[in-house]
């Protein structure tokens, strides 16, 4: 018996006892989600550090004998001399296709209420950018099924297009129809069966804003049977400020994703002016140097470093891409603030929106001039090239004469022409929100603008004709928006069923 | 900002002629202190409250607190004093203390390592857990 017991004791004895080794510290001082910790002799920039009662934070500012660090969770309990200790991990998020369909925080935990994330990997939040080798420039669009920023503001995948502009604009609204674009070409793309059909899965990051403004844009995903194709990531307003700091960054790990496995996605940053302001925050409370409008002298980069994560790799790297729509807030219309010119240098072309344009009812509030997509047009398929080559051109002499045309009372035939014909591609462009056109079908209404077909129609009835010609060529028209589709340019034959088509709805049209 | 570098530099430098053989040596802190007092410089308070800190510091560095529950031989002292000191490549001193509250096990601290192996520190997941 006792030969037993002590054969089970040398097993018990032979049993590690897996001592613990962790490099520890002190909190010497906490404000507003930040502290500084006395020790943390080891850890490293970025790593992921722990406070009493589970709550993590991340060491942002290593100094000589302190360590600044941010706090992601309920800082109310923490207090000076709580111990700290280096966890030996980076920050990172889950990442994979069970996150679609699902609402996170900025750490990646669900706020939905629908369980727990079934998710297989994760990846750190923040990694360097693709290099130059694995890199391949734009070449495949990503339709927003907006027909002024298709036409004339194109967009590619791995692009970086700016959505800038002041408050209650549009900007979220272009995003959102956007995102719901892409879902409607997935469902259309899926239902073929086509094996080479690449699905665009969409990343929304709202930062800084009200919980009722991000509930609305999930309900309109969700109206629009969009949402499972869409990650949301949610540091709400009320939020702390490392949240919103590290949200956008916890969006591009969750996108990357998609391109590091061979597929496209696309991410909306809602808005970068507010995560830049949390990091202002968040660095003056660190007390690292302020420098113009008392941001820190690396708020360049931490916009810089984010977007360049978005990228088209090449064949031998996946041929995945991550197109990302940042979004800036301006105050006044003023494009040469601080964050806007940064964020216009470093993206791939901005689409403008103007408050005026937006009060006149020309939704969305797109100003011609100041919008411009630097990469997207080698992107557009060519039946959009064909019909909407000429229209920027058009739209900025229209704008042009219309104002000189105000003083003039008599117009020669071509000016009156132009302005006639500005008037009109004004009225098409108008659009309501989240109702995407398909690319098939804005090829239509823009060939017939560019064919006269519009010209007899006075400019009030003509966002009436385009309601009218877009469900004509949607039911009647089926067969030749399905070869341009197919297609993706414009053979003679298919202009001439195009036309066919568009006489028909025209003799149909009642005005 | 430049008096406050000034001075962290001049208390590391009297820091460092502290040391002898790598730990702090009571004569030449007292002898450190003593010329201070004879020509003291203009912000002296700032300078000894810096100098104490990183004194304190260094003698954190090869001073290990080993902190127990029950009781612990001399032997075992001695295994960890000499895992230590080739663990951390340094001369090692130990300071024993009885803490009843890991409830069973030991925690040594030395620096900002600790190395941890008690009943408190793995039940402390599922006190957080429950709170």
């Amino acid at each position: 018996m006792s030969e037993i017991a002590e054969l089970i004791q040398s097993e018990i004895e032979k049993l590690s006892t897996n001592s613990v080794k962790a490099n520890v510290g002190k909190v010497t001082m906490i404000a507003d989600g930040v502290t500084k910790v006395d020790g943390l002799s080891k850890v490293m920039f970025n790593e992921m550090v722990e406070f009493p009662g589970g709550v993590m934070g991340i060491a942002l500012n290593l100094e000589e004998d302190e360590v600044g660090c941010v706090i992601l969770g309920d800082y109310s309990r923490i207090k000076e001399g709580d111990e700290v200790r280096a966890t030996g991990k980076l920050l990172s998020v889950p990442v994979g296709k069970e996150l679609l369909g699902r609402v996170l925080d900025a750490v990646g935990n669900p706020i939905d209420g629908k369980g727990a994330v079934d998710a297989k990997e994760r990846y750190p939040i923040e990694k360097i950018a693709p290099g130059i080798i694995p890199r391949q420039s734009v070449d495949q669009p990503l339709q927003t099924g907006i027909l002024a920023v298709d036409s004339m503001i194109p967009v590619g995948r791995g692009q970086r297009e700016l959505i800038i502009g002041d408050r209650s604009t549009g900007k979220t609204t272009i995003a959102i129809d956007t995102i719901i674009n892409q879902a409607n070409i997935n469902k259309q793309g899926e239902a073929t069966g086509d094996p080479d059909f690449r699905p665009v899965y969409s990343i929304y990051v709202a930062v800084g804003q009200k919980n009722a403004n991000v509930a609305r844009t999930i309900k309109a995903l969700e109206d629009a049977d969009a949402l499972k194709y869409t990650i949301i990531v949610s540091a709400p307003a009320a939020d702390n400020p490392a949240n919103q700091y590290l949200a956008p960054f916890a969006g591009a790990s969750m996108g990357e994703y998609f391109m590091h496995n061979g597929m496209d996605a696309l991410i909306v940053y809602d808005d970068l002016s507010k995560q830049a302001v949390a990091y202002r925050q968040i660095s003056l409370v660190l007390k690292r140097p302020s420098g113009r409008e008392a941001y820190p002298g690396d708020v360049f980069y931490l916009h810089s470093r984010l977007l360049e994560r978005s990228a088209r790799l090449n064949k031998d790297n996946g041929n995945g891409s991550l197109t990302a729509l940042p979004i800036i807030e301006t105050q006044m219309g003023d494009v040469s603030g601080y964050i806007p010119t940064n964020v216009i240098s470093i993206t791939d072309g901005q689409i403008f929106l103007e408050t005026d344009l937006f009060n006149q009812g020309i939704r969305p509030a797109i100003s011609v001039g100041l919008s411009v997509s630097r990469v997207g047009s080698s992107a557009q398929i060519k039946a959009i090239k064909k019909v909407a080559g000429r229209v920027k051109l058009q739209l900025a002499q229209y704008r042009e004469l219309a104002a000189f045309s105000q003083f003039e009372s008599d117009l020669d035939a071509n000016t009156k022409a132009t302005l006639d014909r500005g008037a009109r591609i004004v009225e098409v462009f108008k659009q309501p929100a989240y109702s995407p056109i398909p690319v098939e079908i804005q090829v239509g209404i823009m060939w017939a603008v560019q064919n006269d077909f519009f010209d007899s129609i006075a400019p009030e009835k003509v966002s009436g004709a385009v309601s009218s010609l877009k469900e004509y060529l949607a039911a009647s028209g089926k067969s030749v928006v399905s070869t341009i589709l197919k297609e993706k340019s414009i053979s003679d034959t298919t202009e001439a069923d195009l036309r066919k088509a568009v006489e028909d709805w025209k003799r149909g049209f009642a005005g | 900002m430049a008096a406050k570098k000034q001075t962290r530099e001049l208390a590391q430098k009297l820091v460092a002629i502290s040391l002898d053989d790598g730990q702090v040596s009571a004569q030449r802190v007292g002898e450190v202190l003593k010329a201070l007092g004879k020509n003291p410089p203009r912000n002296l308070k700032a300078l000894l409250g810096l100098y104490k800190k990183f004194i304190l510091r260094e003698i954190a560095k090869y001073t290990a607190r080993v902190e127990h529950a029950g009781p612990l031989t001399d032997a075992a002292l001695s295994t960890i004093q000499s895992f230590l000191e080739s663990e951390l490549g340094r001369k090692i001193l130990l300071e024993a203390k009885p803490n009843e509250d890991l409830l069973a096990g030991i925690r040594i601290t030395v620096g900002d390592d600790v190395y941890e192996d008690s009943a408190e520190f793995r039940l402390r997941p599922l006190v957080a857990s429950h709170a």
